[in-house]
């Protein structure tokens, strides 16, 4: 029997999403763009989804534009906002602790003439608002900032960041990837223009993503081609997995607070487990809030890799920070991004729960873990 | 896991792969490792050596998939450029010639890899080698012997493991021929039963050369020009540093005679490129130091083995005689052509390998040349 404890990298596909997405191919459903009756069927289910999207995200309906996921809504944010971006405005200001999808798109628009600012981190893990804000003037294209962090699920200050943006008139992504199911969303709260969602992380399905514009937002579609998405998104539509998207974020919404604090306790559950199993374990991001969902913890002496595959060979899924394109394990650029070195940057271990956790996964997990923990750290002597 | 899984080595090639079924066809519980050996030297270009390229990890995950084993890969770029590829750069630096393959097998698999796979739990390490390992019930010893197939042969490569490292390292094909490999592939379906044998340097990509890999790792030599001297000490040219030069090396000494002259020496210290005629390649005795026995702490006085000076070597008979302070003497029957120092020397006993030692630095009874050794004549082949 395994367990899967890596929500963070996708969540398992919820029984609504997978009925739905069950129930629109097992019907024949036309394009949403054609006039027929097969058509006018596939564009009610495509704005059905498009509505319990809208209400996960506390926006109008007509601000959802769906996409392949939540790296192509980042890239469709950062190149369509710079794209139009005003003469004078040639700043992009990023956390140095978002998604690769937002720091390669950031690096990218800096290949083509942009100046890049990636704001540094503490230990904490949580960015500094003002720190973020003194880079945000009247020379600055785009800010954002992520609503909470996929690795250490620190929650950032997107309220503060956001006021200071809407001030200076400076367009605000926030990357809500992380954020969605677990905590709600507050689109206007934040004053954000842009909001990128993804569906798998939240019990979706994979291939699935939104992008929130507010309504008067200028931003250049990334792909061109027709009418779709009011001509912020070319081509068309996945209609089987954005109605997934939809039932899932339907059902999200229904449970949020019941299941956060579900998962808040199976969290503790876990973290006091892990304090009693080994007392040098640090919990990274502890001091300050964080997502119900997420333990990022170090071992002394154990690298995160040793302890992935250990705990997959014993039928437990988790990850570390992050791999690289070959699959091999690098270390951390959140954890390194903290200020910790390498050593610790390889060592961390993420542990996210969602909506198909039991309390039973962690407390298997709390038994199996002494047994390899002394096994990895005795092969180090 | 009940048992302890073995961990294969699966460099993504036919052999760590046929390897890996035959212990999968015995049921044997198993674990599979890809080494990451170069990515970081790869920049933002599609630029991978042979052994470790995306395409690889991709085959030895078929094949882990297919025979129902979980596989990973390891980032060991550290480990790899501090164990192998510095030492490389050093030993060209220093006038030898390198032996990356040996360093890789004894400091890297058998080391680095042996720690993270027993700290998962793993209880020994499997690898593609062509060698054949016995416990000796007698000595209690893990006694090292040359393959079945003396064509695909790699004891050479595999003489400075310890003893302790032999215990936990398997060596599936030992007993196989190359043919016999590739058409248990076929039968079971491998997808890398047809891929070509990496011939060279695994972790140069085709179109540059080790130059090209250790200026991108920054460990180029760095210049240090010098003469380029005969063995009489006459001055006959200069060079930018003995790093640019093999022992053996007959082209680009840029010298009007160069037609009939190699380089029989490179001294770092002096900077000097000693070059000579085809009658100064030769010598009938060298010193290796870092000696290591495998069927015995020591032997009793002076034995006659063969020895192979290079992996290319089919061996000579010679005396070597273990001078206690972990050199020998090695007094070949006949004058040996090339002699490298940095290469290893492996004595023989028939198919039972007795152990080794390092070549060592030019010194008087051993300054050696070589005809022009390519890197196939020291590189391990799969």
């Amino acid at each position: 029997m395994r367990h899967y404890l890596d929500h963070n990298a996708t969540s398992p596909v919820r029984d609504e999403a997978r009925h739905t997405v069950a129930a629109v191919y097992s019907h024949p459903a036309g394009n949403p763009s054609s006039m027929h009756a097969e058509g006018r069927a596939a564009r009610a289910l495509l704005e059905t989804a498009r509505r319990k999207v809208a209400i996960l995200a506390g926006v109008p309906a007509r601000d959802v534009v769906f996409t392949s996921g939540g790296s192509e809504a980042i890239s469709a944010a950062l190149r369509g906002v710079a794209d139009r971006t005003p003469e004078g405005r040639r700043r992009i200001v990023v956390s140095s602790i978002e998604h690769s999808a937002v720091l390669e798109a950031a690096r990218a628009a800096g290949a083509a003439g942009f100046e890049v600012v990636e704001v540094p981190c503490g230990p904490s893990g949580r960015i500094d608002a003002g720190a973020f804000a003194s880079n945000i003037d009247g020379r600055t294209a785009l800010a954002c900032l992520q609503a909470a962090n996929n690795e250490t699920g620190v929650l950032q200050p997107v309220a503060e960041v956001g006021a200071v943006c809407g001030a200076a008139g400076v367009p605000f992504l926030v990357d809500a990837v992380q954020a969605a199911g677990k905590l709600a969303l507050d689109r206007d709260g934040w004053n954000a223009d842009l909001l990128a969602l993804s569906a798998h992380k939240l019990g979706g399905p994979q291939g699935a993503g939104a992008l929130i514009v507010r309504e008067g937002t200028k931003l250049a579609p990334l792909i061109a081609g027709g009418a779709q998405e009011r001509r912020r998104r070319g081509g068309t539509e996945a209609l089987a997995q954005l109605a997934g998207f939809g039932a899932a974020a339907h059902a999200i919404v229904q449970e949020l607070e019941a299941e956060s604090s579900r998962l808040l306790s199976l969290r503790d559950r876990l973290e006091s487990g892990l304090r009693n199993i080994a007392p040098g374990v640090r919990i990274h991001g502890e001091s300050v809030p964080r997502l119900p969902n997420t333990t990022n913890a170090a071992f002394p002496g154990v690298s995160g890799e040793t302890l992935v595959i250990a705990l997959d060979l014993a039928g437990f899924a988790v990850s570390t920070g992050s791999a690289c394109a070959s699959g091999a394990v690098t270390p951390s650029h959140v954890i390194r991004a903290m200020g910790f070195d390498d050593e610790e940057a390889r060592g961390a271990v993420r542990i996210s729960l969602g909506w198909s956790t039991t309390s039973e996964a962690i407390d298997e997990l709390l038994a199996a873990l002494p047994q390899l923990l002394a096994r990895a750290t005795m092969a180090r002597r | 896991m009940t048992t302890n899984p073995t961990a294969v080595a699966m460099s993504g090639g036919v052999d760590s792969s046929v390897a890996a079924a035959l212990l999968a066809r015995d049921e044997r519980p198993l674990v599979g490792f890809s080494m990451k050996l170069i990515d970081r030297l790869a920049g933002e270009s599609d630029r991978y050596g042979r052994c470790c390229s995306p395409d690889d990890f991709r085959d030895a995950r078929s094949v882990a998939d297919r025979l129902g084993f979980p596989h990973y890969i390891l980032d060991m770029e550290d480990e790899f450029r501090r164990k192998v590829l510095q030492p490389f750069a050093e030993d060209y630096a220093k006038g030898r010639t390198p032996s990356p393959c040996l360093r890789c097998n004894t400091f890297v698999k058998f080391d680095s890899l042996w720690d993270r796979a027993r700290a998962v739990g793993a209880a020994s390490v499997a690898t593609g080698h062509y060698a054949i390992l016995e416990r000796d019930p007698r000595s209690g010893r893990t006694q090292l012997h040359a393959a079945a197939d003396p064509d695909k042969d790699q004891s050479y490569f595999l003489f400075d493991l310890s003893e302790e490292q032999r215990q936990r390292a398997e060596f599936p094909l030992g007993r196989m021929t190359k043919d016999g490999v590739r058409a248990l592939a076929r039968e079971l379906g491998l997808a890398t039963a047809d891929k070509p044998e990496s011939m060279d340097l695994c972790f140069v990509t085709e179109g540059e050369s080790y130059r090209d890999v250790l200026a991108r790792s920054g460990l180029a030599p760095s210049p240090a020009a010098g003469e380029i001297v005969d063995t009489r000490g006459n001055v006959l040219g200069s060079h930018a540093g003995v790093g640019q030069f093999t022992v053996g090396q007959r082209r680009g000494l840029g010298l009007a005679s160069a037609g009939k002259l190699y380089v029989i020496g490179l001294d770092a210290v002096s900077r000097r490129v000693v070059v000579g005629d085809e009658a100064e390649l030769y010598s009938d005795a060298c010193t290796v130091e870092r000696v290591r026995w495998i069927p015995f702490d020591r032997p009793n006085g002076s034995l006659t083995a063969t020895v192979r000076i290079r992996s290319s070597h089919p061996g000579a008979p010679a005396v070597v005689t273990d001078r206690g302070d972990g050199s020998a003497g090695i007094s070949f029957k006949e004058p040996q052509r090339a002699i490298a120092p940095g290469q290893a020397a492996v004595f023989y006993d028939g198919d039972l390998v007795l152990g080794g030692g390092w070549i060592s630095g030019p010194t008087a009874s051993c300054v050696a040349g070589s005809r022009r050794i390519d890197s196939s004549a020291f590189l391990e082949r799969e």
